[in-house]
C-alpha cells in the first residue's frame, strides 16, 4: 500500500481568503461572524453568520464564465486554485487526478431560495439547469481540465472528510498518484431557516463547549487539500505538510438530526480511525473537534472525547471563529490539522467564558497553544448520523 | 482488475411492479411517456412508526431496501453484523421536491411557522440517513450526487469501502422521485413527444465473498470526467475495455445524449458480435436510477455485460457485471 501525503492547501473563509491570512487569523482567534447581509432572509431583527465579504471570484476563475456559476462553485474553484498553485504541480501531473468534492446544500439553496423564483418571476426551467448539483464537479473539472474519477459526496457536514477519505484510498491503493479533495458550501438560507426552526442558532456568538452556548451560526466557505503519493511528492521535491495515516467512519442509526445520546456512533468512528492508523488514544496530540456550539452536540462530543482520550487532550473548535461552514467545515478543519501539526500550534476555541461540567475537556480556550504534535485527529459528524474522522501524522521519511 | 463483488439481493419499486425480473420484462412493453409510481404506500412494505412524513423518495428507498434485504436471505432482525454493513445512495433530483416543499411553507406560513420536520428532508443525505436508521445499519451511510451516473457512482463508492476492508456488505440504493419539481421543470422537454421519464427505486445488496452466487458479480468499474464533449471519446474508452476484457456478451448503454449514437455506431462499424440494449429508448430518463436499471438488465442477460452510463456534463462510468 502507498503512503499518502498532503502537498497543497487552499482555503476561502470569512477570516481569510488565502492560507496565510486564514492561518494567522486562526491563531489570533479572529472572529469572522458578522450581521447577515441577505436581502431575502425573512427573519426579524439582526442575525449573525459567517459570510465572506469582498470575495472576488474573478481572481480565481479564468475558464468558466463567473456570472453563470453559483457561489458554491466560485468558492470551490477559489480554494482549488490556491491548493493547486500551492502544490506546484504542473497540469500534466494533476489533469488525471481523481477529485472528490463534499457539500451539504450544494448550489441549490442559493438559487432556489430566491424569493423571485418562488414568485415565478424567473422561469422555472432555468431553475433545474442552474441547480444541478453535479454542476460543481463540472465547473471544477472545466476550470482545471480535470479528467480523473470524480464524485460529489453529499454527506452533509461530514462531506469534506468523506472527500478526503475517498481521495486517500485511491492513492493508497495505487489507483492514482495525485488526488484533490475539497469541501464547499455557500451561505444557505434554507439552512438558516431550518436551523432556526430547530432552535439551533445562536443569537450572537458561537461558543463551543461553553456552559452558556446557545447554538451554531450558519456560515460559508471552501477548502481544498492536494493528496499525493509519497514517492511522487518526494521525486518532484514537493513541500509536504502532513501525512494521512488513517480514518474511521460510522453511522449512528439513531436519529436524522440528533446525535446518539451516548455518543456511540462518534466513538466508533474515532476508534475505527485510531485502529486504522494503528495508534492508541495516547498517541493523539490534538483533536480538531466538530464543536458546533449546540448544547446537545457539544455535550455528546465531549462525552466521546472523555471516554476515549480522557479530559486532558487539547481540543479546539474553529467553528467558534467561522461559524458552521457545512460541507466545507471538515475540509477547512483538515487544512487546520495540517498547519497545526506543521507549526506545533493549535488554534483556540474563542468566546469561551464559563466551563460546563457536561463538557469537561481542554478546549484550548481563547488563546492558541504551542506544543509538540505528532498526530492530529479531525472529527466530523453530520445530519443523517454519518460520522467521519481522519488521522494526520507529522511527516517523517 | 479489482476485487469481484457479488450481488446477493435486489429490491425494486417501479410503476410496473416490485420484482426485478417482472420489471425487466415489463418495461419494454409497459412504459408510457411519464411513468409515475402512483398509489405508492410504504405501509405495504414496512410497519414502523415515524416514517409517515418522510419524502416520497426516502420512502421509495426504504421500500426497495426492505425487498432487497429479504431477497438476499437476511432478515430485518439483523442476522448480520450491523457495524460491518454500509448504505450508499445515489440520487439526482429528488431533493428539489423537498426544498420546494420546505420553502413554500416558509413563504406561505412564515419562517417561524414552517414545520421543523421538513428541514432534514432538504439535506441531501436524508435518504441514506433514514435507510440506516430503519434497517439499523451502523458501518457507514453515504450519498453521492452526480446526475444520472449517481447510481453507478454509489456502487463504485460501496465497492471501494468493501475492498478496503471497512465493511463486508453494502446496500446500494438509487432512487428518483420526479412527480413534482422535476416534472414541473422539465415541462419544455415534455413538449417533445419522444421525451420519456420514469420514477423508481432500485436497491441491491453487495458482498465481498459470498458463497451465494445469486444474481451476479461486479467484476470491474471505471469512472472518469470528460468536461468537454469530443466525438469518439466514449468509443475509445469502450474499445479499450472490450480489448482488455474477455467475453463481453452485451453492452447496455443509453443516457439520452450524444454518446448514445456514438457507441452504437462504433459497435456497428467494428462489426462486434455483442448484443446491444438501450433501455433509454423505451423507459426514458430515470436520472440517478439509470445505471442500476442497466445493471438489472445485465443481471438477467446471458454472460458478461458492459454497462455504460454517461451524462452530457461529462461524468462517465462503466461497469462489468456477469451473471
Amino acid at each position: 500500500m502507498k503512503r499518502v501525503v498532503i502537498t497543497g492547501l487552499g482555503v476561502t473563509s470569512s477570516i481569510g481568503q488565502n492560507i496565510n491570512d486564514f492561518w494567522t487569523a486562526c491563531k489570533d482567534g479572529v472572529s469572522g461572524i458578522t450581521e447577515i447581509k441577505k436581502n431575502n432572509l425573512q427573519v426579524a431583527g439582526p442575525k449573525f453568520g459567517g459570510q465572506i465579504h469582498d470575495f472576488d471570484p474573478s481572481k480565481y476563475i479564468f475558464v468558466n464564465n463567473v456570472a453563470e456559476i453559483g457561489r458554491g462553485s466560485q468558492l470551490l474553484i477559489s480554494s482549488m486554485r490556491q491548493a493547486i498553485e500551492d502544490s506546484k504541480l504542473k497540469e500534466q501531473q494533476y489533469e488525471y487526478a481523481d477529485f472528490y468534492i463534499g457539500t451539504t446544500m450544494g448550489e441549490v439553496t442559493v438559487e432556489i431560495s430566491d424569493f423571485n423564483i418562488y414568485q415565478g418571476k424567473i422561469s422555472s426551467d432555468i431553475l433545474l439547469e442552474q441547480n444541478q448539483l453535479k454542476n460543481m464537479l463540472v465547473y471544477a473539472s472545466k476550470e482545471f481540465n480535470l479528467k480523473g474519477q470524480s464524485s460529489l459526496i453529499t454527506n452533509a457536514c461530514a462531506a469534506g472528510n468523506y472527500a478526503n477519505i475517498q481521495a486517500f484510498e485511491q492513492i493508497r491503493r495505487n489507483k492514482t498518484k495525485v488526488a484533490i479533495a475539497a469541501g464547499t458550501d455557500p451561505f444557505s438560507t434554507v439552512a438558516y431557516y431550518g436551523f432556526n426552526r430547530l432552535k439551533a442558532i445562536s443569537p450572537d456568538k458561537c461558543r463551543p463547549f461553553d456552559k452558556n452556548r446557545k447554538g451554531m451560526l450558519v456560515a460559508e466557505g471552501s477548502a481544498c487539500v492536494i493528496l499525493e503519493e509519497l514517492e511522487h511528492a518526494l521525486a518532484r521535491g514537493a513541500k509536504i505538510y502532513a501525512e494521512i495515516v488513517g480514518y474511521g467512519v460510522s453511522s449512528d442509526s439513531f436519529h436524522i438530526t440528533s446525535p446518539h445520546p451516548e455518543s456511540l456512533g462518534i466513538i466508533r468512528s474515532t476508534r475505527n480511525a485510531l485502529n486504522y492508523a494503528k495508534i492508541t488514544p495516547e498517541d493523539i496530540d490534538y483533536i480538531s473537534a466538530h464543536g458546533t456550539g449546540t448544547p446537545a452536540n457539544d455535550r455528546v462530543e465531549s462525552h466521546a472525547i472523555n471516554s476515549i482520550f480522557g479530559n486532558k487532550k487539547p481540543t479546539s473548535s474553529i467553528k467558534s471563529m467561522l461559524g458552521h461552514t457545512m460541507g466545507a467545515a471538515s475540509s477547512i478543519e483538515s487544512v487546520v490539522s495540517c498547519l497545526a501539526i506543521g507549526e506545533n500550534i493549535a488554534p483556540p476555541t474563542i468566546n469561551f467564558e464559563t466551563p460546563d461540567e457536561e463538557c469537561e475537556i481542554d478546549c484550548i480556550p481563547n488563546k492558541a497553544r504551542e506544543f509538540n504534535m505528532d498526530y492530529v485527529i479531525n472529527n466530523s459528524y453530520a445530519f443523517g448520523g454519518t460520522n467521519a474522522s481522519v488521522v494526520f501524522k507529522k511527516f517523517k521519511k | 482488475m479489482d476485487t469481484k463483488i457479488e450481488i446477493t439481493g435486489i429490491g425494486c419499486i417501479s410503476p410496473w411492479g416490485d420484482m426485478p425480473k417482472t420489471f425487466v420484462e415489463n418495461i419494454k412493453t409497459g412504459a408510457a411517456y411519464i411513468n409515475l409510481l402512483k398509489d405508492f404506500d410504504l405501509k405495504k412494505y414496512i410497519s414502523k412508526k415515524g416514517l409517515r412524513t418522510l419524502p416520497k423518495s426516502t420512502k421509495m428507498a426504504i421500500a426497495a431496501t426492505k425487498l432487497a434485504i429479504e431477497d438476499s436471505g437476511y432478515s430485518l432482525d439483523t442476522n448480520w453484523d450491523e457495524e460491518r454493513v454500509g448504505v450508499f445512495v445515489g440520487n439526482s433530483m429528488s431533493y428539489l421536491n423537498n426544498i420546494n416543499d420546505f420553502l413554500k411553507s416558509v413563504y406561505v406560513d412564515g419562517p417561524e411557522s414552517v414545520s421543523p420536520l421538513k428541514f432534514p428532508n432538504t439535506v441531501l443525505n436524508n435518504i441514506s440517513g433514514w435507510v440506516s436508521i430503519v434497517f439499523n445499519i451502523k458501518g457507514i451511510n453515504s450519498t453521492v450526487n452526480t446526475g444520472n451516473t449517481s447510481g453507478i457512482d454509489a456502487i463504485i463508492q460501496a465497492k471501494s469501502y468493501i475492498e478496503n476492508g471497512i465493511i463486508d456488505k453494502a446496500i446500494v440504493v438509487a432512487v428518483e422521485d420526479i412527480e413534482q419539481a422535476v416534472l414541473h421543470n422539465e415541462a419544455p422537454n415534455l413538449k417533445n413527444k419522444d421525451y420519456k421519464m420514469t420514477e423508481m427505486a432500485v436497491s441491491i445488496i453487495l458482498e465481498k465473498s459470498s458463497k451465494k452466487h445469486k444474481y451476479g458479480t461486479i467484476n470491474d468499474t471505471l469512472s472518469w470526467m470528460e468536461h468537454t464533449y469530443k466525438e469518439g471519446m466514449i468509443d475509445q474508452k469502450v474499445s479499450q475495455i472490450i480489448q482488455s476484457t474477455t467475453n463481453i456478451n452485451n453492452i447496455i448503454y443509453g443516457s439520452g445524449n450524444k454518446n448514445d449514437s456514438s457507441i452504437l455506431n462504433f459497435i456497428e462499424n467494428e462489426n462486434l458480435r455483442i448484443k446491444v440494449e438501450n433501455p433509454f429508448t423505451y423507459i426514458g430518463t430515470t436520472y440517478a436510477v439509470s445505471g442500476l436499471i442497466k445493471l438489472l438488465i445485465g443481471i438477467f442477460s446471458q454472460g458478461q455485460s458492459l454497462i455504460v452510463e454517461t451524462n452530457e456534463y461529462g461524468n462517465n462510468c462503466c461497469l462489468l457485471v456477469e451473471n
